[in-house]
């Protein structure tokens, strides 16, 4: 029986799953129908009972075990750690199917049907099946290399088990409705591909998005001889790649130096004497305008240590964001109008109650400055806004015609959006 | 300038300068702001294909481009971070379950009128304009 060494790269692609004897024909994917991806690094666990299925498969002697949940880089993935590995002939898919990515239907019409020009799973029922990511050869490699072993929906090990020894059988062993037996290696060298990550988030991806994603990752037509070129020269990689990260490493570091050297010409030039700045000033044409500037901030965190600072702390967050609106309203039509005004005097006046709390608060006298000194500041650029209530509404003057909505109190709606923590 | 595209654009100059205001707090490192400028910046990018298929005057056509363009720079500008992540997650954010940077994209709900694009409102306009009695077409409504 023939078996082949798998790339040197293999498997190209990390992610979550574990790797067993590289000779084996089958591979498996459990769907993981959990919140991993949502996690922050430091809390996100596999479900157990997921995490168990995993290393059944691989104790069984499976070539590789992982869990699945993206119906677009997920599968991406598994494309590329499998054609890497012309051993694997089977891919046996279990576990509950993922609730909105429909991934095990995605795999599943993958191998069935392939995909269209457009790059989209035919007939997957998943959201964003789209592979953008991956050269059409190893797509197609992958559904000639496989045979699926739908067990979608099973979580029972003592079957993955079976599954997965039956696979490796060199006699024609029944499990469900196949007949399993380890055929051999495919009978085509391993393709060693990566995710070119053209499409970092394809789930953000919209139809009519797609033809001009397409333009952006078509591939060379690649004549047979170059292919056969790229083979040979694939033992010359190693030295090359020291060379091209080298050469980087020095782009890099100009690119630094320039940059620091603008940093150095920017400061010198703040410091500059003001009848310097003056004529400096006349030499730069006007901006175009548009959006007033926010003064910039660098980011500091700030960790409110009561709930009652964090209350405050909520609501001026809040603030921010309204202001930021209201100024730019400010910048248009809403100048001249009766809304604006009413939210910015609504905005005012719980303002200044925050203001109010804030001083009768339990916060250290600390805290208490800094929290006033921000509320204090966004009361002066209310100050600076239209407050005249008398106005005409520009809706009736006829200039604003959005329909039944209104910005200026839509903003000042984005306040609602906290609700935590509670008034103290 | 067609009232469809100058909407969308008031609402755009609106909901960018508040994602500018949020990016200078923790939501510089969030998912969320992140997802909320992508937004804008398609949303933008398909007005411009609706622009350009658009039967409005070349001049207005060029007004809105130059509007278009502004609000794409300033969109490109937001500062977010590259590796980001949702700061509830991450234990930052405590505002509630409520989002601040999808909170601003929403004014853009706040736009319901024109319901149809701008091309198919200018027919409706010239269609208005023909006397149903006589057939006879008016620049301004006449009654016969």
């Amino acid at each position: 029986m023939l078996k082949i060494q798998p790339t040197s790269t293999y498997p190209p692609e990390k992610g979550c799953y574990l790797r067993g004897n590289d000779y084996s024909p089958v591979a498996v994917v459990v769907l993981m129908n959990a919140p991993y991806g949502a996690m922050p690094p430091e809390v996100q666990t596999i479900p157990k009972e997921i995490e168990n299925l995993v290393k059944v498969a691989i104790e069984t002697g499976a070539a590789l075990s992982g869990t699945l949940q993206t119906e677009n880089i997920g599968i991406e993935k598994i494309v590329c750690n499998i054609v890497a590995n012309p051993n694997i002939r089977y891919l046996v898919v279990c576990g509950n199917e993922v609730e909105g990515h429909n991934t095990g239907t995605a795999i599943k019409a993958l191998i069935q049907n392939g995909i269209d020009a457009r790059r989209t799973i035919i007939g997957s029922q998943a959201k964003t099946p789209y592979l953008f990511n991956i050269p059409l050869e190893a797509i197609s490699r992958f559904r000639e290399q496989l045979t699926l072993i739908d067990l979608i929906g099973q979580i029972d090990p003592e079957v993955i088990m079976k599954g997965v020894w039956s696979c490796y059988q060199e006699t024609p062993t029944p499990f469900k409705e196949f007949m399993l037996y380890d055929p051999g290696a495919y009978s085509d060298y391993a393709i060693s591909s990566s995710l070119t990550l053209k499409v970092k988030q394809p789930e953000e991806v919209e139809d009519w998005e797609i033809d001009e994603i397409l333009k952006g990752i078509e591939e060379p037509q690649e004549p047979p001889a170059e292919k056969l070129k790229k083979i040979g020269d694939e033992h010359m990689k190693e030295k090359r790649a020291t060379l091209t990260i080298t050469k980087r490493l020095l782009k890099v570091t100009e690119e630094l130096s320039q940059i620091a050297r603008l940093c150095i010409e920017e400061i010198e030039g703040l410091e500059m004497a003001p009848e310097d700045e003056v004529k400096k000033e006349a030499l730069v044409p006007a901006p175009e305008k548009v959006i007033p500037a926010i003064k910039p901030a660098a980011l500091v965190k700030e960790e409110p240590e009561t709930e009652e600072e964090l209350y405050f702390a909520n609501q001026l967050k809040g603030f921010n964001g309204v202001l930021a609106a209201f100024q730019a309203l400010d910048g248009d039509i809403c100048h001249d109008g009766c809304s604006l005004p009413a939210a910015v005097i609504k905005a005012q006046k719980r303002l200044k109650r925050l203001k109010e709390d804030i001083g009768n608060s339990s916060v250290s006298e600390e805290t208490k400055q800094r929290l006033e000194g921000r509320a204090n500041e966004f009361i002066e650029r209310l100050e600076s806004l239209p407050q005249d209530k008398s106005q005409p509404c520009q809706k009736t003057v006829g200039n604003c015609t959005i329909g039944a909505g209104c910005f200026a109190s839509g903003a000042l709606k984005l306040l609602d959006l906290i609700t935590q923590s509670a008034q103290p | 300038m067609s009232s469809y595209f100058r909407n969308q654009l008031r609402g755009c100059d609106v909901v960018l300068a508040t994602l500018q205001a949020f990016s200078q707090d923790i939501c510089r490192e969030c998912i969320g702001l992140s997802g909320a400028r992508t937004k804008v910046i398609k949303g933008l990018k398909k007005l411009r294909m609706d622009l350009e298929e658009a039967s409005i005057p070349e001049d207005d056509k060029k007004e809105v481009t130059v509007h278009i363009e502004s609000c794409e720079k300033i969109a490109q500008a937001i500062e977010v971070m590259e590796e980001c992540e949702c700061q509830k997650t991450a234990n930052s954010c405590k505002i509630g379950p409520g989002c601040l940077p999808l909170g601003a994209l929403d004014l853009m709900n706040e736009i319901t009128a024109p319901a149809i694009k701008a091309e198919e409102k200018e027919v409706i306009k010239v269609a208005k304009l023909v006397c149903e009695k006589c057939g006879a077409e008016e620049s301004v409504p006449v009654v016969h």
